[in-house]
């Protein structure tokens, strides 16, 4: 939790971390931990290579999955899994400096969303099935 | 005996040593590059089509060939129409059941 101090007086404790008010309009910030006396967590970019695809089964889409700190910066030292969620399916997809990708296709029109799992701050894609109508 | 038996071996031992991908393992041999690991597959999901809707769409294709039917031809309405009807609506009533029942475990 992080909240700006409105008294007269600047207050002192040792629950207390004092941010800049930058910082504090970054709502990244929210999901961090506080570890030797910095910010650090874990947070992912999905991006595809096409806005939607036919369900016909056949049709492919990409996604790439880059694991990012919460600033948004590449964490290219990065060799582990993370949990990806499909509409309920979940399985771990192991990246390799920070990168990884996977692909989806489907036989089922509609939206989905995929979902990166126990990360920090963990984020989602929305996927459009079209049934060509 | 024991020297035939050891041809045989030997003539084993020099077919397996030609096959393809025994040189790494049969003869010693050491091969000249590294072997290559193969690419990894990139991992796919696949969402698969709903039994339900498709259930549902066959009854309505059905429904939609007796529309055209009974249109036609009105002699053609027998009993057996009469229980297809019957079953297509009962089972159009289990998949409307089902669906409200999963709607209600969602939430």
């Amino acid at each position: 939790m992080f909240s700006l101090n409105e008294l007269a007086g600047e207050v002192n404790s040792t629950d207390l971390i004092p941010i800049s008010q930058e910082l504090y309009n970054n709502m990244n910030l929210l999901r961090t931990r506080y570890v030797n006396g910095e910010f650090v967590g874990l947070t992912a970019e999905l991006t595809s290579d096409k806005a939607c695809i036919a369900a016909d089964g056949s049709d492919c889409l990409t996604i790439q999955v880059r694991v990012t700190d919460w600033q948004g910066q590449p964490q290219t030292s990065y060799n582990d899994e993370v949990m990806i969620d499909v509409n309920g399916m979940q399985q771990a997809i192991k990246l390799s400096k920070g990168l990884a990708t996977f692909t989806l296709s489907s036989e089922e029109p509609g939206e989905f969303m995929v979902r990166t799992l126990k990360l920090d701050r963990n984020t989602e894609l929305k996927v459009v099935v079209s049934d060509g109508i | 005996m024991a020297s035939k038996r050891v041809k045989a071996v030997e003539t084993d031992i020099e077919q397996l040593s030609h096959e393809p991908g025994a040189e790494d393992t049969i003869g010693g041999v050491k091969p000249s590059k590294p072997r290559k690991l193969p690419v990894p597959k990139p991992t796919h999901f696949h969402i698969g089509a709903d039994s339900l809707r498709l259930k549902q769409n066959e009854i309505q294709n059905r429904h939609q060939d007796r529309q055209k039917t009974i249109a036609t031809q009105p002699s053609d309405i027998t009993n057996e129409v009469l229980y297809q009807m019957l079953s297509d609506i009962l089972e159009n009533q289990l998949i409307l059941e089902a669906r409200l029942q999963a709607l209600t475990h969602r939430k």
